[in-house]
């Protein structure tokens, strides 16, 4: 059949990029809802997939279970991290601020490290192991399911901004926390949702690649590419995140197959190179301006 | 003999035109008001004029000298300073240091000079800090030099504002709203200065002013603009009964009555 | 005036006390220490360009460790390949450094805040690649040996005396950054970091500033880079990745932005900190994340904040507030 390695290598490459961009997603949300950069949110990716390592093989727990329950544990590790670690900071200098992200990232990868000893681990999934079919090509299920999740949860969250309440709580308090404070949202608990929401979808991102590529403290580097993608993206939308992330996966995945190894790990640079001269604000950003 | 030269300056930004075909002159040492309603584009003009924003159209003078198209530092460099409407001080600096800033354009020591610890930088740097302590004394800011600018109020910042503009030693000094943020006390202060720099120093003054009574009494010319037109010109007297001044201000109604 | 003049001679003699501190003190320690001591003031010199460029200047640079690199293979390509002496090669292993600061302002030129980051990351990447790629220069992923030099035809085997020449560049660094700060350059830095709108109505030329900027931070990094690769005595491409950019990023946040003591302060206690925390084995890294975010959490503006308060404090004046170089003044 015509193609079939150039589908493989796309669905491939779309699934890595969808990794990217729900690393992408977290940034750009905790950053548009708080102002915070979060140097850890890779670390967070990576505490994800312990997380549902514990569940999945510690507690052997089917599937689905593992997948809500991660997401929920992850979810009030990060409302807690805000709360506790984040909310002092929040009036300190913007470099403070990431540097003191990057020290909890540090430690954050440093516990599980010296928790889980063994090098490196994944946890079961039901998509893994079986590999369909279709004429020539072969495809790896999971790489589907990663595509799939990733497209629902882009939806959830359009439906959560647009119509929810607290969906729209978080639009405001993004856009001008006086004036939402003054209207009556509780900001600090805004701030709270968000980097739940954030640690949330990191934690998605740790178990849908896991079965991938396996769960090991170096997980976290996995927040450069994040990064490519939402700036890339323009770092202002979620629309900008999926189709940096995704156009970044494409790319690293077909460049690394047809041109070589050291293209795959530079093409995310390359890439980010070119649109940045092209468009100084990425695919979808805003040239902020300021009158004096 | 005209120190600035405003010839057919249209401004736009964002596809609204924010200065409309305004031409004004100002001569040597004299001092000129600018004002008019919210959003009349006097502001523009003046970051038109400095550099800080594009020419949509015309020319700007500074004697025989065009400077439209030139990158904001020439402009200043060629001897036109500013204040801000909202003082654009550097807020992590003590006052003195950003009142030395202002020496820039008259710097002495070279890069390599600065670099290495030069004597010439040195005494320059001497030199330097005499004459802002001095510009400090002259506005009353002696006694803030060593406190960090972001602690302090608003009027305070713009009389540094002013006194890092002087430091440059322009010819012609442009002031946004010099004495809002200020009360009665400081206010005469200011005037008195500006009447200093144009009478003593010979330094060519075209101020915005939204305070009436300061303007009225300041200076010897007002331009008056609205919705980025120039629409009335002359001395305080002539521009105070003008009817399009009023209804600019107060509206068709005020203007007829 | 004479407080004036009582000021400066007291200032003259703290610093004496200090270099004499300095030169004394380290032989009543063994090599060690004297290995660790040149490491922290090699860090004192990259911290000091870096925090130039980013504390003063205001712009973001995540490659510092690129200009090490640069600096250190230049330098030891120059002195062990070519046989030329280390004294040269240093400074022209500084200058390629430099040049290449230069190149990399351009691009800098357009771009702030994040966007200047993932360039300078960029050219991380470039840099990493381009020295796998000429490996009869660089060794490649093998590294590069780095013989000690000589002083006088008398080699500097012993820790102790490398200790002293890195000693003087950290003082001579350290001359250049205070004098270049007290200088209209040194304010050029300050205005462009705070608002570019003024600065240039200040006759400031942002273009040229920036490149400045970028050229002397990069110049410093060549230099700590040369030092380092004598010091250590060999060359390995992967201590030049963005970790330890990042590393120097966390030198002058803790330190202090913007400040030369912070630098100072920032570089030592980061250097020896890891070394201190040994103790813990397994566990150091994760103290460390402790600590530093315990000392940001406490003092935001970083370590130098605490001597304006302290002296604040007994003076019963007004405690200084955090300065922050990279928040807009407020409208």
């Amino acid at each position: 059949m015509a193609y079939a390695v150039e589908i493989q290598l796309l669905i491939a490459g779309l699934s890595n990029g969808s990794i990217y961009a729900l690393v992408a997603l977290g940034l750009v949300l905790a950053f548009k809802g708080t102002g915070i950069l979060n140097f850890a949110q890779g670390e967070l990716v990576a505490l994800g997939a312990y997380i549902a390592l514990f569940f999945a093989v510690v507690m052997k727990l089917p599937y689905w279970q593992v997948v809500l329950l991660t997401l929920a544990t992850a979810a009030l590790f990060g409302a807690a991290l805000e709360r506790g670690l984040i909310r002092p900071l929040m009036r300190a200098p913007a470099f403070t601020i990431v540097v003191a992200t990057l020290a909890i990232g540090l430690m954050i990868k440093n516990v599980l490290r010296l928790s889980w000893q063994e090098s490196v681990s994944t946890i079961p999934s039901p998509f893994a192991g079986v590999l369909i079919r279709l004429g020539e090509i072969n495809i790896n299920p999971q790489y589907l399911w990663v595509i799939g999740c990733t497209v629902v949860i882009m939806g959830l969250l359009v439906l959560f901004f647009r119509k929810s309440l607290i969906g729209k709580a978080m639009r405001a308090v993004a856009q001008n926390q006086e004036a939402a404070r003054l209207m009556g949202i509780r900001v600090s608990r805004v701030f709270s949702g968000t980097f739940a929401l954030s640690s949330a979808l990191a934690a998605l991102a740790g178990i849908l690649v896991a079965p991938l590529i396996g769960i090991h403290a170096e997980m976290g580097a996995v927040i450069l590419k994040g990064f490519v993608a939402a700036i890339l993206g323009g770092f202002n939308s979620l629309a900008g995140c999926v189709v940096g992330g995704l156009l970044l996966g494409v790319l690293e995945t077909l460049g690394g197959a047809y041109i070589g190894g050291t293209f795959k790990d530079t093409a995310a640079f390359g890439l980010l190179m070119l649109i940045l001269l092209l468009r100084p604000h990425g695919l979808f950003g805003r040239a902020e301006a300021r009158r004096v | 003999m005209t120190a600035l030269g405003i010839e057919n300056v249209t401004v736009t930004y964002r596809g609204l035109r924010a200065v409309s075909n305004v031409s004004l002159t100002v001569g040597e040492g004299r001092i000129h008001g600018l004002i008019g309603p919210n959003g009349a584009g006097k502001t523009s003009l003046l970051n038109a004029i400095s550099g800080l924003v594009p020419l949509a159209a015309g020319r700007i003078r500074l004697q025989d000298r065009e400077l439209q198209n030139m990158p904001a530092h020439r402009v200043a460099a060629a001897g036109i300073a500013r204040t801000f409407q909202h003082a654009e001080i550097f807020p992590d600096c003590t006052v003195l240091e950003n009142v030395m800033a202002g020496g820039y354009a008259r710097r002495r020591s070279t890069l390599l000079d600065d670099f290495l610890g030069a004597r010439r930088k040195i005494a320059a740097e001497r030199e330097m800090r005499l004459e802002a302590e001095e510009l400090l004394a002259t506005f009353g800011l002696r006694d803030v030099r060593g406190a960090i600018a972001g602690d302090l109020p608003f009027g305070t910042l713009k009389k540094a504002d002013l006194a890092r503009a002087l430091m440059a030693r322009p010819r012609v000094l442009m002031l946004d709203e010099p004495t809002s943020g200020m009360n009665a006390v400081e206010a005469q202060e200011v005037i008195a200065a500006c009447r200093r720099i144009a009478g003593q120093s010979g330094v060519t003054l075209l101020i915005i002013e939204h305070n009436m009574q300061v303007i009225m009494d300041l200076a010897e010319v007002i331009h008056v603009l609205n919705h980025g037109e120039k629409i009335a010109e002359g001395s305080p007297a002539e521009v105070q009964k003008n009817p399009l001044v009023i209804e600019a201000y107060l509206g068709r109604r005020a203007a007829h009555a | 005036m004479s407080d004036d003049q009582a000021g400066r001679f007291r200032t003259r003699l703290a610093v004496a006390a200090v270099i004499a501190a300095l030169v004394v003190v380290p032989t009543w320690f063994g090599s060690y220490h004297h290995f660790l001591a040149s490491l922290a003031l090699i860090n004192v010199i990259i911290a000091l360009g870096l925090n130039l460029l980013t504390g003063n200047a205001g712009q973001i640079s995540l490659c510092s460790s690129s200009f090490m690199a640069i600096g250190a293979y230049a330098t030891t390509y120059l002195f062990a390949k070519l046989g030329l002496s280390f004294w040269l090669a240093l400074p022209l292993g500084g200058t390629l450094a430099a040049f290449c600061g230069f190149l990399l302002g351009f691009p800098a030129l357009r771009l702030r805040g994040f966007y200047l980051a993932v360039v300078t990351l960029g050219f991380l990447e470039v840099t990493q690649i381009v020295i796998e790629q000429i490996p009869s220069i660089t060794g490649g992923v093998r590294g590069m040996l780095a013989p000690r030099t000589s002083l006088f035809g008398v080699k500097l085997s012993s820790d102790l005396s490398f200790y002293y020449v890195v000693l003087a560049m950290a003082i001579a660094a350290l001359w250049c950054a205070h004098s270049l700060l007290n200088s209209p350059t040194g304010r050029a830095f300050n205005a462009l970091r705070n608002s570019e709108a003024a600065a240039q109505t200040l006759a400031v030329p942002l273009a040229r500033t920036k490149l400045v900027a970028f050229v002397v931070a990069a110049f410093y990094a060549g230099i700590g880079g040369g030092l380092f690769a004598n010091l250590v005595g060999f060359i390995d491409p992967t201590e030049f990745g963005v970790w330890t950019s990042i590393r120097h990023v966390v030198f002058i946040v803790v330190g202090g932005l913007g400040s030369i003591a912070g630098s100072v302060v920032g570089a030592v206690v980061l250097t020896l900190l890891p070394e201190l925390l040994r103790g813990f084995k397994e566990y150091n890294e994760l103290v460390f994340g402790g600590l530093l975010l315990v000392v940001l959490i406490v003092m935001p503006a970083g370590l130098v904040g605490l001597w304006p308060e302290l002296r604040a404090r007994f003076r019963r004046g007004r405690p200084a507030s955090p300065r922050d170089p990279l928040e807009r003044p407020a409208a």
